[in-house]
């Protein structure tokens, strides 16, 4: 858990192209979590939002029409200093093999869908806490 | 975590509701298009949108609750992904028949007066296709094959290691249904083999079921096993049978239908909030918030479970559990109160009345479905264990006939062919004279092991009598039925029994009726029974799915291939 020195979690950019994830996605992390929530329905959205709103985590769908999660995250690289924050990939494939092939594209933890609308937070929290914790500075 | 405000369980609902609306039209255009464009695609590509749309419902339906639907469509998706990667033939029957009932499966549970388990013809079977993976680790050579040969036998896939690394390796790559462990793996005194056993357990997110090939006696290995995770030990000398009816118990256990809840509250948006948790849990979940319809719910519903508010304002929970034991079918089902008052008192009066547990709100999520998930089970297993045979532990004659009853009234709403199937093991009597009793008993032991595994989920298996099996193959017409009991026919007489030093085979016969009227259950069972008999007199060890020549039922033609 996150101690006084550390700050605590505010702003998550969520990339998801299926509008109605992206809604219950809002409810579980900004009415039940309280944190700050940017939603993007694609790659392309979210690398225009992405310097102006300034995320401490990317939520990001693996599999999307077009762009997809690893061709975001690539792309972003150019737009904000992605290495500081937390990656957190969000799929429905269950082998470990595929999440093995998640890390390695850079993500800090992968998360399962279908998710726990009341406990996403709580996950993302800990994400976040760990990263922290883990940071070099 | 603490319990939410009503407001984001109200959100939550109304989400789900939305979200139900829009799959409604999403499901009925998929199903449209399996019935009708599906069949002008030219090319695998063709499928690519469709298996898009499939994926895009698999992700997001769980997470709204629709875990049954997430779950059909995700069993499409990997079917057409082998299929659009070349894995697979583009065979794409199965597929079709299972979008087609896609819309199916958001229809309100079909009323089940025996409870079973809601069957979807076609779709059931799925998980069955994939048949379960085990991986052994055994440094012997000729214990390791044993196994294998015995796996191999009952359908499962199984893979061998004879060292840790190479089997810890596999697990990562591809996370198997179950691990057999030989406990003295590498070093006969110490217990080399649980050691790799909690290597892999730390690396998998869920722990895996492992079994261990060797029992030991002392207590603090036991205490290592049940920390590890092992849930059952083969006895040596292995026995195939026994492996098997271990393993299958555990199998068994793993695929059962979700579990039922009723909640009876008259908060809506408590009620709406609950069911979220539930669902999102794998329960299947019904609400009232009137208590008036209670038991006509429960009849319909057969909840495993029962779930109450204690102030309510036209009844109270401990009043309405009182009527609800008036009725002895629902004497052994679990109450549960979940209620605000915290007072002493009031728990005890509440549980003195017919209650068997007491939930203080508010709950947070994961200990609601924690309290509700034990109880639930054991009351499950409970009654499993009433109404099932204890030697094959399957459907006893009454229960059986009940399922089939429903399921026969299921396929006739369903306009679907449905097979009754009547299966006696040849020559038992005489099995039982030269060997004993107890050898017989393995021989249907054997039998009951070999049908549970290889029908699927969908179909209903039963022991009818001392030898006599029955069977229901909803979806199933003659010729597929013949064909299926028939294989399995021909497997159960691979099989070698032993009897001290010597081994004998065994077989059976098989009568296969479809309805072609409206005929009842007793009338279709006599009729399969009769083609039974017909198996038994052309010479055993067939099947036989059309009837005799009234003429001469002695001198009748098998119509099975034998």
């Amino acid at each position: 858990m996150a101690t006084d020195v550390m700050t605590a979690l505010e702003r998550v950019l969520h990339i998801e192209d299926d509008e109605s994830i992206i809604a219950i996605a809002r409810v579980a992390l900004e009415n039940v979590g309280g944190l700050t929530v940017c939603s993007c329905n694609s790659g392309q959205q979210a690398l225009e939002k992405a310097a102006g709103f300034d995320p401490e985590l990317l939520l990001l769908d693996v599999m999307m029409p077009g762009m997809d999660g690893p061709d975001t995250l690539a792309a972003l690289a150019d737009v904000i200093d992605i290495d500081r924050i937390p990656v957190v990939f969000m799929t429905a494939k269950t082998q470990p093999a595929d999440h093995a092939s998640y890390y390695a594209l850079g993500a800090s933890a992968v998360i399962v869908k279908p998710f726990d609308p009341l406990t996403l937070s709580e996950q993302i929290r800990e994400i976040w806490d760990k990263f922290d914790a883990d940071a070099p500075d | 975590m603490p319990t939410p405000p009503i407001d984001v369980a109200q959100q939550l609902a109304q989400m789900r509701e939305a979200y139900g609306v829009g799959l409604r039209v999403e499901l009925a255009e998929l199903a449209d298009w399996a019935r009708g464009e599906s069949g002008n695609c030219q090319n695998v590509s063709d499928w690519q949108p469709i298996r898009d749309r499939l994926h895009k419902i698999a992700g997001g339906s769980s997470t709204f609750g629709f875990v049954e639907i997430g779950q059909a469509c995700r069993s499409c998706e990997r079917e057409l992904d082998a299929i659009l990667k070349g894995r697979a033939p583009a065979v794409y029957d199965t597929i079709i028949a299972r979008m087609v009932r896609l819309p199916e499966l958001l229809a309100d549970p079909e009323p089940d007066s025996q409870g079973g388990q809601k069957t979807v013809p076609g779709f059931d079977g799925v998980v069955d296709e994939d048949e379960p993976l085990i991986y052994i680790l055994e440094d012997e050579p000729e214990t390791g094959a044993q196994l294998m040969q015995i796996l191999e036998s009952f359908d499962y896939r199984a893979e061998l290691f004879d060292n840790g690394p190479s089997l810890r390796a596999a697990c990562r790559s591809r996370r198997p249904d179950a691990l057999i462990l030989d406990l003295h793996f590498a070093d006969r005194e110490a217990v080399g083999g649980l050691a790799v056993g909690e290597a892999i357990q730390a690396e998998m997110e869920t722990p895996l079921p492992l079994f261990a090939s060797e029992q030991s006696a002392e207590f603090d290995v036991q205490l290592r096993a049940v920390r590890a995770g092992v849930v059952g030990f083969l006895a040596q000398p292995l026995d195939p049978i026994r492996v098997t009816a271990l393993l299958e118990s555990h199998m068994r256990a793993h695929r059962a239908a979700p579990l039922r809840v009723l909640m009876v509250d008259d908060d809506e948006s408590m009620l709406a909030y609950h069911r979220l948790v539930l669902e999102s849990a794998g329960f299947t979940v019904k609400t009232l918030s009137e208590p008036d319809d209670t038991l006509a719910v429960m009849e319909r519903f057969n909840p495993d479970v029962l779930v109450l508010d204690v102030r309510m304002p036209r009844c109270s929970g401990p009043e309405l559990a009182q009527m609800v034991r008036y009725h002895s079918r629902w004497l052994q089902m679990p109450i549960m109160y979940l209620s605000a008052i915290e007072d002493a008192n009031a728990q005890l009066e509440a549980m003195t009345k017919a209650g068997d547990d007491f939930l203080i709100k508010p709950i947070t999520p994961n200990a609601f479905v924690a309290s509700v998930q034990a109880r639930a089970r054991r009351a499950r297993e409970l009654s499993m264990a009433l109404s099932r045979d204890s030697l094959t532990g399957l459907l006893k004659h009454a229960d059986i006939k009940e399922r089939i009853a429903s399921a026969l009234s299921q396929a006739r709403r369903r306009a679907e062919p449905i097979a009754v199937v009547m299966l006696d093991i040849d020559f038992f009597k005489r099995v039982n004279d030269t060997y004993g009793h107890l050898v017989g008993d393995e021989v249907i032991r054997a039998l009951a092991n070999l049908l549970r595994r290889r029908l699927r989920t969908s179909d209903l298996l039963g022991r009818y009598g001392g030898e006599e099996f029955i069977v229901a193959l909803p979806g199933c017409g003659t010729a597929k039925a013949v064909e299926i009991i028939d294989e399995l026919r021909e497997s159960f007489t691979q099989f070698q029994f032993t009897a001290g030093s010597e081994t004998f085979s065994s077989s059976f016969s098989a009568g296969v009726k479809v309805p072609d009227g409206d005929e009842d259950l007793q009338t279709l069972i006599a009729a399969a029974d009769a083609r039974l008999y017909a198996a038994k007199n052309a010479g055993r060890n067939r099947v036989v799915g059309a009837d005799m020549p009234a003429a001469d039922p002695q001198q009748g033609r098998a119509t099975g291939p034998s």
